[in-house]
């Protein structure tokens, strides 16, 4: 599903799809995910997109470069959005805090082929490729 | 200059995710994926030496640590956790004192026992412990979602006033200046048209007292004398390859990491003025490049030069590096060799009217002051 609220020009307090990434690239980015299984445990899928230069691109307004798509119930549309590398700041979460992208999904992008090792230790630490 | 110092974690499964200066050994240390920061206590002998942990159990991949005088500061992109790391109170060394669940790019010392981390969006933490480890934060910023604080770098502290440079990402090269506890930091925002700015480090050449460097994710280099009151200029220069991540300062010298190579930009401290005059010659630049990269660097002790790669930490001086490089022998960085890219060496002038990503990126500077957001104690 395509959502608006994640495509909205110059809005900044949503998560916001870069403007150079295309409907067909970010249905193609949760294709990938979906037949590699790219999941956390709470059956969210996790994608990236590779250019024909073969870098990882920037997927969101905030220079994000992993998109996330919600576990949606069955027979309910999904939508994705980028998601930002560290956790938000001082949030009321308790104790402990969790990761923005497990490393056990990290892994499994390895794993499948998405990711290089390289790559794959600098976004596990927040850092940008 | 020292021979290149390797260290393995023994764990297989654990590597090493950031180092950095260890002032308990006045060596390094290094933190590591599986949330443990841990110091070398001994030299290697026969490429045996001992470990110590000072902390673990951190939960996430340690990518940033930051020491004061009895307290230290570690982030992961989850969370930051406040640690003791007094030599005068070795029992209590790595008790984590509090853990706050936001997440963050760095940490940097910023004072005392004060410590500033980098939350992107999500702005600044600014948190200062007392005597107890009581930990008092608060977030510094616009507001959520509006200035993205990625790499923090502490410039001077001088009298009631610390200066510090932030890589902004698109919004552009930040200059924080923090002042006592309570009042407004001050922030000017040095925009430029196209470039994301994706690191920072200070530099010190005569007559400069807030020299700043600043690295675009397309090799351009942003260059200010004084980040204070000084007019940034940015330019790129094209022998720095490949899509840029990091900048260090090691010794006189410019480190940059991309994707492609380690460039390092020798003597930039003499450089580095002309640079930021618009006269940099043919002469004044020569940058040697390592193909074959880490996925991070670090520079400790001024100008060691510490990379990983599959597990093994490798410590070099960067003199020594270049040296054996010019002599012929083979150059160390991290057993990379030597590119054979011709672009090494002796480049071609930058004639500055020819530059399309010169000075003309510069768009504006931004003076404003930083809100503060509902302060925690934890």
């Amino acid at each position: 599903m395509f959502h608006p609220k994640h495509h909205v020009g110059g809005l900044r307090t949503i998560a916001q799809w870069a403007r150079g990434i295309s409907r067909n690239e970010e249905f193609g980015i949760f294709d990938t995910a979906d037949r590699l299984e790219v999941a956390d445990e709470a059956g969210n899928l996790f994608g990236v997109l590779r250019g024909e230069n073969g870098r990882i691109c920037t997927l969101g307004a905030w220079d994000e470069q992993i998109a996330f798509f919600p576990c949606t119930p069955a027979n309910e549309a999904w939508h994705g959005y980028p998601l930002f590398p560290v956790n938000k700041g001082l949030s009321k979460s308790k104790p402990p805090p969790s990761r923005p992208v497990p490393l056990a999904v990290f892994r499994r992008m390895t794993v499948a082929g998405l990711l290089k090792e390289d790559e794959t230790k600098r976004l596990a630490r927040g850092r940008h490729l | 200059m020292m021979n290149q110092i390797s260290y393995k974690i023994p764990d297989d499964d654990e590597a090493v995710s950031w180092a950095g200066d260890c002032p308990l050994t006045d060596w390094i240390c290094m933190g590591t994926e599986n949330g443990r920061v841990v110091m070398p206590v001994s030299q290697p002998a026969n490429g045996l030496y001992d470990l110590a942990c000072i902390v673990e159990g951190l939960g996430d991949v340690v990518n940033g640590v930051a020491f004061g005088e009895r307290f230290a500061a570690v982030s992961t992109p989850s969370s930051i956790s406040f640690i003791r790391a007094s030599i005068d109170a070795p029992e209590k060394l790595g008790e984590i004192v509090a853990t706050i669940p936001s997440g963050a790019f760095d940490v940097v010392s910023v004072g005392r026992e004060r410590f500033l981390a980098p939350m992107g969006i999500y702005g600044l933490m600014l948190a200062s412990l007392d005597d107890s480890g009581r930990v008092h934060a608060e977030t510094l910023g616009h507001g959520e979602y509006t200035t993205n604080f990625y790499m923090a770098r502490l410039v001077e502290t001088r009298s009631t006033v610390t200066t510090v440079a932030v890589a902004g990402r698109h919004d552009g090269l930040i200059r924080l200046q923090l002042h006592e506890p309570g009042a407004p930091a001050s922030v000017g925002i040095s925009t430029f048209h196209d470039i994301d700015v994706v690191d920072v480090c200070p530099f010190q050449w005569p007559g400069a007292r807030h020299a700043v460097v600043g690295l675009g994710i397309n090799g351009e280099l942003i260059v200010c004398d004084d980040l204070t009151h000084g007019k940034p200029v940015a330019v790129r220069i094209p022998h720095i390859a490949g899509r840029a991540y990091s900048l260090r300062r090691a010794g006189p010298h410019l480190v940059i990491l991309t994707n492609e190579s380690v460039h390092v930009f020798e003597d930039f401290r003499s450089a580095g003025p002309l640079l930021a005059a618009r006269k940099l010659q043919n002469q004044d630049i020569r940058i040697r490049s390592f193909q074959n990269p880490p996925s991070e660097i670090y520079v400790a002790k001024e100008s060691l030069l510490i990379t990983e790669r599959d597990g093994t930490v490798y410590v070099d001086d960067v003199d020594a590096i270049l040296g054996a490089e010019a002599s012929g022998k083979s150059a160390t960085c991290s057993q990379a060799g030597q590119t054979d890219d011709p672009r090494n060496g002796w480049l071609n002038p930058i004639d500055f009217s020819e530059v399309p990503q010169g000075i003309e990126n510069f768009a504006r500077t931004t003076n404003t002051s930083l809100n503060c957001g509902p302060a925690v104690v934890a």
